[in-house]
């Protein structure tokens, strides 16, 4: 079983090959893992508020305590202005959180471990995020370029690297989820390989390094869908309020 | 031009990932995941936003009211046990006015009746030891006529059983109310 451990992230086609113009639109294993994601989480949801009580049960109660959880991230970061992109960002967090997640079991398919479904969605957010800008302030938003308080001199150094920091966003966002998604899965890969080769007279020390790492990949998972929604919520500040 | 520099990032990109072992930098698998991706997010999002969101919060915000009312009434109680408790503590502290005046008004009427008892048995007293004084008054002069009879008639005696002879009276009564006259102003000094 001397697989390659980068052959977990491959995509596979499943059933027949779908083309939409020039495009490639075939139904493949990533595909699959998405529809079950959102699948689980809606189904998660529907059933935890299916009959909703004054006391909640403990389906409802898990469900509340997300939906706060987000919100007052929400409130907190961006304030209550950013009250109507609540949906948006509740999806993200859980997307990004059952992904990761659904990822952990073994065999499945982690769809954030690839670069373009996370860059998709920073992309997505970027866009977003500087349309709810430039809609909300005009052309004042590129005052965000300009800090408050910079010598004069400084000026067109500084301007440049906020430009520069504000057009990174995206791949910083992406590139921080899908290299730990990744980076966790291949590890998680190597050390099962290890205690395989090794066979049950060494096999017992990569088998509790696998056993921990899965605990902290576990971590990961929960603190990577919180970084990714946080920050979607700090770029959206950032939209609402000028100078913050 | 451009479509062969497309091509040529794109297969060199293909052989880079080849290289890398990277299935996630193989171009031929983004557009799938990307079409998916719009696809399966889109479809959580609607979902959220419209179903799953408004029921959330429906159920959250019924038990909000329903604590805020709660906590409403409860506040009411309390105010009213509060309005209660101020007007058992008015009561309290009229009672305690009235008992102190009462008590006070019984002190005076008893300090007045007290004094008006003392006068007037002083008053009594005063007739008693005056009546008293006359009465000893009235002996004492009754004694000295006695006392002046007593001395005439013994003198008058004594001086028959020695003698014999009478003497005239008048002249023994001069003599005793001369003795008692002296007595009299010895007395007084």
């Amino acid at each position: 079983m001397a697989a390659n451990p980068m052959q977990q992230f491959k995509v596979k086609t499943i059933g027949p090959k779908i083309e939409l113009g020039s495009f490639d639109i075939s139904f493949t294993n990533s595909s699959l893992f998405m529809v079950l994601v959102v699948l689980s989480i809606v189904s998660f949801f529907i059933i935890a508020t299916q009959n909703k009580s004054l006391i909640p049960n403990k389906l409802q109660l898990v469900a509340e305590m997300i939906y706060e959880f987000v919100a007052k991230m929400i409130n907190e970061t961006a304030g209550q202005d950013a009250r109507p992109y609540f949906p948006f960002i509740l999806s993200l967090f859980l997307f990004v959180l059952f992904s990761n997640m659904i990822g952990m079991i073994p065999y499945s398919f982690t769809i954030t471990s690839h670069i373009v479904v996370t860059f998709a969605l920073a992309i997505v957010i970027f866009f977003g995020v500087t349309v709810i800008g430039f809609l909300k302030h005009g052309i004042k938003y590129l005052e965000l370029f300009v800090p408050k308080g910079v010598p004069k001199l400084l000026l067109p150094l500084i301007i440049v690297i906020e430009i520069i920091s504000y057009l990174s966003r995206p791949i910083s966002l992406s590139v921080r989820l899908f290299a730990n998604m990744m980076a966790g899965h291949t590890m998680l890969k190597v050390f099962g390989g290890f205690v395989v080769s090794l066979g049950l007279v060494g096999g017992w020390l990569p088998l509790g390094f696998s056993v921990a790492l899965t605990g902290l990949e576990i971590l990961v998972a929960f603190l990577q869908a919180y970084v990714f929604a946080i920050l979607t919520c700090i770029y959206l500040n950032d939209a609402l309020h000028l100078h913050h | 031009m451009r479509t062969i520099i497309f091509i040529y990032l794109y297969t060199s990109a293909a052989e880079a990932a080849e290289k890398a072992g990277m299935p996630q930098l193989d171009p031929s698998v983004w557009a799938p995941q990307i079409f998916w991706l719009i696809i399966t997010f889109g479809f959580l999002y609607l979902v959220i936003w419209k179903v799953i969101l408004p029921r959330l919060s429906d159920s959250i915000e019924q038990r909000n009211d329903h604590i805020s009312d709660n906590l409403d009434e409860a506040k009411k109680v309390a105010n009213e046990a509060e309005i209660l408790n101020k007007s058992y503590e008015e009561i309290i502290l009229k009672a305690k006015n009235e008992a102190s005046k009462i008590i006070l008004n019984n002190k005076k009427d008893i300090n007045q009746k007290l004094f008006n008892i003392k006068k007037e048995t002083e008053k009594i007293f005063d007739k008693k030891l005056k009546e008293v004084e006359k009465d000893i008054n009235l002996m004492k002069k009754e004694s000295i006529t006695d006392v002046k009879k007593i001395a005439l008639d013994l003198s008058d005696n004594i001086i028959f059983e020695m003698t014999g002879n009478k003497i005239d009276k008048k002249n023994i009564e001069d003599t005793i109310k001369e003795i008692i006259k002296n007595e009299q102003s010895r007395e007084l000094n």
